[in-house]
């Protein structure tokens, strides 16, 4: 019988034998695996989400992120080019760019030794490279093009950056396969965008906990009682949950809007206030703005983003990485640059909903946090994942847990497991 | 126009005393839990942001609560009191370094610095947020009123929930 207490090594870390409807509590807490994904995953065959181009609209602008747990500076060099290097100094490891973001910059110096970058990330520069009077300087076969900045593999579509640790990546089309292509294209089909805002808030639970809850339609209709209200996320309204067609690692989650009304889906929520209604409703009047009938898709591009379309809010939600237990969600909210200011404002009164304060993604941040709680001192318990069934098939409903138990069929293949 | 420079020494001190009075009970309101009384502070068409610095040094709209008018407040405490789920909490603010910016009539622009501390039961109060609330006061039946209060808050990084009003 398994015991409370367990470490790494004692657990051998062996997938439970009923497979993808069981997660084992491990998977959540173990340094081992922690490290395990810093290479197989955010190190790995994997296009991680980095930015918008339009945050570096201009030759010499630039913004900081991170790929996992890594610092990553995205830039525009003179030709328009994206470029993603790690913000550690070719010399001696220095973190050289402070600023998480700037612009008019034709160089990198890192302050230690001088060592200068290009905005491709070539080393420009080695003072005393020669010596100084004939004593001392680089040895005669310093190579300056092979001590450059580490480079990311580099991939945009319609606006987004993605990048890979791995230089060797097929393209990200052949990355999220031509279902999830489709989804992403109906919110990015190439329009301009703008960037509205940040938010950024620390959350004390397993990355995967994030990833997994965008994955969950179960949760959606039970514990975020404001979405349910006002019917903006409900089991019984036409739903249906896609994965790509590779390991199932990427999905969509795809809804639409129903009426507000009372019914047995609202009374198996126990707090449902059927009778709440805004007494400011300009907070919540959607307009309908992307092709076909959803009214809501939340997609999840492996291993690091989630692509929020709810109404009229539009948000990237970018995971990076603290801990074990711990890890960052950085919203970038946006819209786009040729649309009206009454649009713009519905986002900005829709963003309502989201983030640290919102009344949707507040329940979850709440949640996130007691998981952890619940779960770091039991390792060797694991989660039921049986609603729906135990397979990892599409499904045109939302009474499932399927996408959780692909992403765990997947994730098994990439670590391993 | 009257303009601060033009006020004498001892109005302009007036002015702060009563504009730290105000946000004393403002304080007292929120850290005694009394959210309905929230909305009293403010004019029936007021602005109420809370906002990174990042976000409004950048120009960019985007806050993280927004709610305009008595109705937007409302909305905010019985959205979050009613609808969503959190674990039980204390708020303390503490609100400092009153300036005044400018007085036109009775048209007011000041700021104060403000931090307010956390404390869930169970755990060691920590700094929920620090930053300078930005306001725009009015005078409604004598009473100093907020026409807009925007909380700018200094870290790009916040707590992972954010529950009550600051």
């Amino acid at each position: 019988m398994a015991t409370a207490v367990q470490t790494d090594n004692l657990l051998n870390l062996k997938w439970p034998k009923e497979g993808p409807s069981r997660v084992p509590y491990w998977v959540y807490s173990s340094p081992e695996i922690y490290k395990r994904e810093q290479e197989l995953v955010f190190g790995g065959a994997s296009y991680n989400y980095i930015g918008l181009e339009c945050e570096i609209p201009n030759p010499g602008d630039f913004r900081q992120t991170k790929v996992g747990d890594k610092p990553v500076i995205f830039m525009r060099d003179e030709d328009g080019q994206v470029h993603v290097v790690v913000n550690r100094c070719a010399h001696r490891g220095v973190q050289f760019c402070y600023d998480m973001h700037g612009s008019g910059k034709t160089e990198f110096i890192c302050p230690y030794h001088q060592w200068t970058y290009n905005l491709k990330g070539e080393t420009t520069a080695v003072p005393f490279r020669r010596g100084l009077q004939k004593m001392g300087g680089m040895p005669a076969d310093f190579d300056l093009k092979a001590n450059g900045l580490q480079k990311l593999k580099v991939a945009t579509r319609h606006g987004v950056i993605f990048a890979s640790f791995d230089l060797t990546m097929p393209s990200f089309e052949d990355y999220i396969g031509p279902k999830m292509v489709g989804w992403f294209d109906r919110v990015f089909s190439g329009r301009p965008l703008k960037v509205l805002g940040y938010q950024r808030q620390r959350i004390r639970c397993n990355w995967k906990i994030v990833f997994e809850n965008i994955k969950d339609p179960y949760h959606a209709s039970l514990l975020h009682v404001f979405l349910v209200s006002f019917s903006l996320f409900r089991a019984d309204n036409p739903s249906k949950v896609q994965m790509d067609e590779g390991l199932g690692l990427h999905s969509v989650l795809v809804s639409q809007r129903g009426e507000k009304k009372a019914d047995d889906t609202t009374a198996d929520i126990r707090q449902n206030q059927a009778s709440f209604t805004l007494a400011n409703p300009q907070m919540l009047q959607p307009e309908k703005e992307f092709p076909g009938e959803a009214t809501v898709v939340m997609q999840t591009i492996w291993p690091n983003l989630m692509v929020q379309q709810q109404s009229n809010t539009l948000a990237m939600r970018q995971i990076h990485l603290v801990g074990p237990e711990e890890f960052e969600l950085h919203w970038t909210y946006f819209g786009f640059a040729d649309e009206s200011e009454e649009m713009t404002q519905k986002r900005l009164r829709q963003a309502n909903l989201m983030g640290p304060a919102g009344y949707v993604s507040a329940d979850d941040s709440e949640v996130m946090e007691a998981i952890q709680a619940g779960i770091s001192k039991y390792a060797a318990n694991d989660a039921v994942v049986e609603m729906g069934g135990r397979g990892v098939e599409d499904t045109d409903h939302m009474v499932t847990e399927t996408a959780i138990r692909a992403f765990y069929d997947g994730y098994r293949k990439v670590m391993g497991l | 126009m009257t303009t601060t420079t033009k006020l004498r020494p001892a109005d302009l001190a007036a002015l702060r005393a009563e504009i730290e009075d105000f946000n004393t009970a403002y304080a007292d309101c929120l850290d005694d839990g009394n959210l309905a009384d929230w909305k009293s502070f403010f004019t029936e068409d007021c602005v109420y942001k809370v906002l990174p610095r990042e976000n409004y040094e950048q120009k960019l709209p985007l806050a993280v609560i927004y709610a305009e008018g008595h109705g937007g407040l409302t909305d905010r405490i019985v959205g979050v009191t009613k609808t969503t789920v959190y674990r039980k909490r204390y708020l303390r603010h503490y609100i400092t370094n009153t300036r005044i910016r400018s007085v036109d009539g009775d048209d007011l622009r000041a700021e104060a610095n403000y931090q307010v501390l956390e404390t869930l039961p169970e755990e060691y109060t920590k700094i929920l947020n620090a930053g300078r609330y930005i306001d725009h006061f009015v005078r409604q039946g004598g009473a100093l009123k907020l026409k807009e209060r925007l909380c700018v808050y200094d870290s790009e990084m916040v707590p992972a929930t954010i529950v009550y009003p600051l």
